[in-house]
């Protein structure tokens, strides 16, 4: 039976039984190579890349730590990687205009971008002679790992992703959770394998950076009691039982349900548009954010919410 | 009965392979196959094993921004920039 080999889909043969015919997958014959799970799965980081300087990488830990400073509750932020076209070993790092919450970033454009070295307004993404590669952005002082929403936006976005987090702002301490996307896949990478690590570093960011980056307003309020854990002794501890007062979504439970039809109902109109409800509803969930975030600080007062 | 016709699949003409770039990645397109397409058509069918084309929102040919309705040219390397993101926790 004639064997049909596809540029990139494999081989078939042509079956067919009483009722009908079909294509099945083949066996190709001339197959020459065995490749493992590992193999298949693996990345092997090229000698060729050269690690950004630990000059340029204290300039943006710098700025991670300032953000921190400067909001009232632990904020995150983020970056975007640039390598020079004609000089793969130099790099740029540009912070686009954002906003940021404790669990959350949004850029809308990267056309508004300040260069976090000389303060340098990027007006149109990406800037001439410099390739986008890849992102980096703070986790505060929850741990460094990549998210369901840093998946989403960075598996679609090639390149070099490095998460910063458990960050100590009084030592200066952090870590690192670096990879390399392609081919919509994530591949983790040792992070002093793409960046130099070094704690001499006295560079810092350009201040015109902070001018693009808003941060909550309203005052948040983290109490640090209601998260209260307590140590029975050395080796045993569980959480105080706080008597939770009645959840204040009660007392608006109707204009709640109402919210909550008027979804159902946007993702009915999403459907017969035939447009992702899933995208409508993470803008949506931002916007909702953002007034969380704005509200009054007993939105944070839950006994059982913390930050971290 | 003529759902089963096979054609054969097109030969790279060289020299005259289009180039598509998004971030590092490159993707190689026999002329033939990507003559005919707009530039956004040819992201969408040969790049979306690479990146979300749906995040491209600029294409760039010789330096110059070119729009997604543009048609392909044999020869040429079409950069497409992702311009926007999300971050979470």
């Amino acid at each position: 039976m004639e064997l049909l080999r596809t540029r990139t889909d494999g081989c078939f043969q042509l079956q067919s039984n009483f009722w009908g015919r079909y294509l099945a997958p083949a066996s190709d014959p001339l197959a020459d190579t065995v490749i493992t799970n590992d193999q298949l799965n693996g990345f092997e980081l090229s000698p060729d890349v050269a690690p950004i300087p630990a000059d340029l990488w204290s300039r943006w830990i710098n700025l991670c730590i300032e953000i921190l400073r400067q909001g009232n509750t632990d904020l995150e932020v983020s970056c975007r990687l640039l390598r020079n076209i004609e000089d793969p070993s130099k790099y740029r790092i540009a912070v686009p205009e954002q906003r940021v919450t404790s669990v959350s970033v949004r850029v809308d454009s990267f056309d508004k971008a300040i260069d976090i070295e000389t303060g340098e307004v990027i007006a149109q993404w990406p800037p001439e002679g410099w390739r986008p590669c890849g992102s980096s952005h703070s986790h505060n002082t929850m741990q460094a790992f990549f998210s369901g929403t840093d998946d989403q936006y960075e598996l679609g976005d090639p390149g070099l992703h490095i998460v910063v987090g458990t960050i100590d702002i009084n030592t200066g301490a952090y870590t690192l959770k670096a990879s390399v996307t392609s081919n919509i896949r994530r591949f983790d990478v040792a992070a002093d394998d793409v960046v130099v690590l070094r704690s001499d570093c006295d560079t810092t960011y350009h201040p015109a950076v902070l001018k693009v980056i808003t941060i909550p307003t309203s005052p948040s309020v983290r109490s640090l009691s209601s998260t209260s854990y307590a140590f029975d002794d050395l080796y045993d501890y569980k959480p105080v039982i706080t008597t939770r007062e009645p959840s204040v979504s009660t007392f608006v439970q109707g204009d709640v349900d109402d919210i909550l039809a008027l979804t159902k109902s946007l993702v009915k109109r999403c459907s017969d548009l035939q447009i992702s409800a899933s995208d409508v509803l993470h803008e949506l969930a931002f916007d909702i954010d953002d007034l969380a975030m704005d509200a009054q600080p007993n939105a944070l007062n839950d006994p059982f919410y913390w930050s971290a | 009965m003529g759902l089963f016709n096979f054609s054969k699949p097109s030969n790279a003409s060289e020299g005259q392979d289009v180039q598509i770039l998004i971030n590092d990645e490159t993707v190689t397109i026999p002329a033939v196959e990507a003559v005919g397409m707009t530039v956004a058509e040819l992201f969408s069918r040969f790049a979306s094993t690479v990146c979300d084309v749906n995040r491209i929102n600029r294409y760039v040919t010789q330096g110059r921004i070119v729009t997604g309705t543009a048609s392909v040219e044999a020869g040429m390397i079409y950069s497409g920039a992702i311009a926007s993101e999300s971050k979470g926790a």
